[in-house]
């Protein structure tokens, strides 16, 4: 019994702190998103033991504990996803921004509008990016 | 000269030019290497194939002519090889030289490149085969290339994660819906 006591309250710890980051702005509410379902299926699957037995019948496991394993390691390997197409985006966002130093910057320093200067100011470009 | 804070890369510095050329509404944009191999001395012959020909884009080649001047190393040239091979293939027309940086191309082209197609790092025989499939017209011209002054900008490929990288892309590429531009 010591041992869903200490699940219980590791995993309802997890929360408190997910919920105490996004109050303090740490963690943005769309990241913890993954992380809240996480620790709340943790609080559900330590309380309710007999569900945790069911879903290692279901998917034809022979112990409970392995059957935390894989879904905690499917849970690591989304969140890594995750966090590849959010750096991939970030990529995305920085390279459009450095582009828009350096064509600001000659802009500001070339003297007088050019002869083919017509369309400026039409940022229709830089929406897509 | 645009001066980026940050080195982006090759393909996002060329992207940076095109940026450029559409905000202060030119027509044409020629582009080439800065290190030595491309002489600015083939672009009018360029401009004009594109004007003659009906093209969009025009690319300079080093092995339309096969005099052999041009002498990449051994495992560059297995993978211009191939990957020409592809393009030829899916393009249904001769494609010799998909890595070269000495380009001329109308501004409706420069202005799709300014959108998320356009790579980061190295736009190669994948944004061809896209520009065919978004009915752009490529067309290639021989032209000599000097040997790159010190350091060429391509040095940077790594064989085997270039390989992946095309062959990922080209497929990609080919898995999207096509939009038509051209």
């Amino acid at each position: 019994m010591r041992i869903r006591l200490i699940t219980i309250l590791a995993a309802v710890a997890i929360l408190i702190l997910i919920i105490e980051l996004v109050r303090r702005r740490k963690l943005k509410e769309e990241y913890s998103l993954l992380w809240v379902l996480t620790a709340a299926l943790l609080v559900v699957l330590s309380i309710w033991y007999g569900l945790l037995v069911k879903v290692t019948h279901l998917i034809g496991g022979t112990v409970p504990s392995s059957t935390l394993f894989f879904f905690g390691l499917v849970f690591v390997v989304s969140l890594l996803l995750h966090f590849s197409v959010r750096i991939s985006l970030l990529e995305r966002r920085i390279t459009a921004l450095v582009q828009e130093i350096g064509l600001l910057t000659l802009e500001s320093r070339s003297d007088g509008p050019d002869v083919a200067d017509t369309q400026r100011g039409g940022p229709s470009d830089a929406s897509t990016n | 000269m645009i001066r980026l804070p940050v080195n982006l890369g090759y393909g996002a510095a060329l992207q940076t030019g095109y940026k450029w050329a559409v905000r202060r509404g030119y027509l044409l944009v020629g582009q080439l290497d800065a290190d030595g191999q491309h002489s600015p001395e083939h672009l009018p012959a360029m401009f004009e194939e594109l004007r003659s020909k009906q093209a969009d884009v025009v690319i300079g080649s080093r092995f339309l002519d096969r005099d052999g001047h041009y002498r990449p190393s051994a495992a560059r040239k297995v993978g211009i090889a191939l990957f020409s091979r592809v393009a030829s293939l899916i393009m249904r027309q001769h494609i010799t030289d998909p890595t070269s940086g000495l380009q001329v191309m109308r501004i409706p082209v420069a202005r799709f490149f300014c959108t998320e197609v356009y790579p980061s790092d190295y736009p190669d025989a994948d944004i061809l085969i896209l520009l065919h499939r978004s009915g752009f017209r490529v067309r290639e011209v021989a032209v000599q290339m000097s040997p790159p002054v010190g350091k060429s900008m391509h040095s940077g490929h790594h064989s085997l994660y270039y390989m992946y990288k095309m062959w990922l892309s080209i497929l990609v590429t080919l898995l999207r819906r096509p939009i038509v531009h051209g």
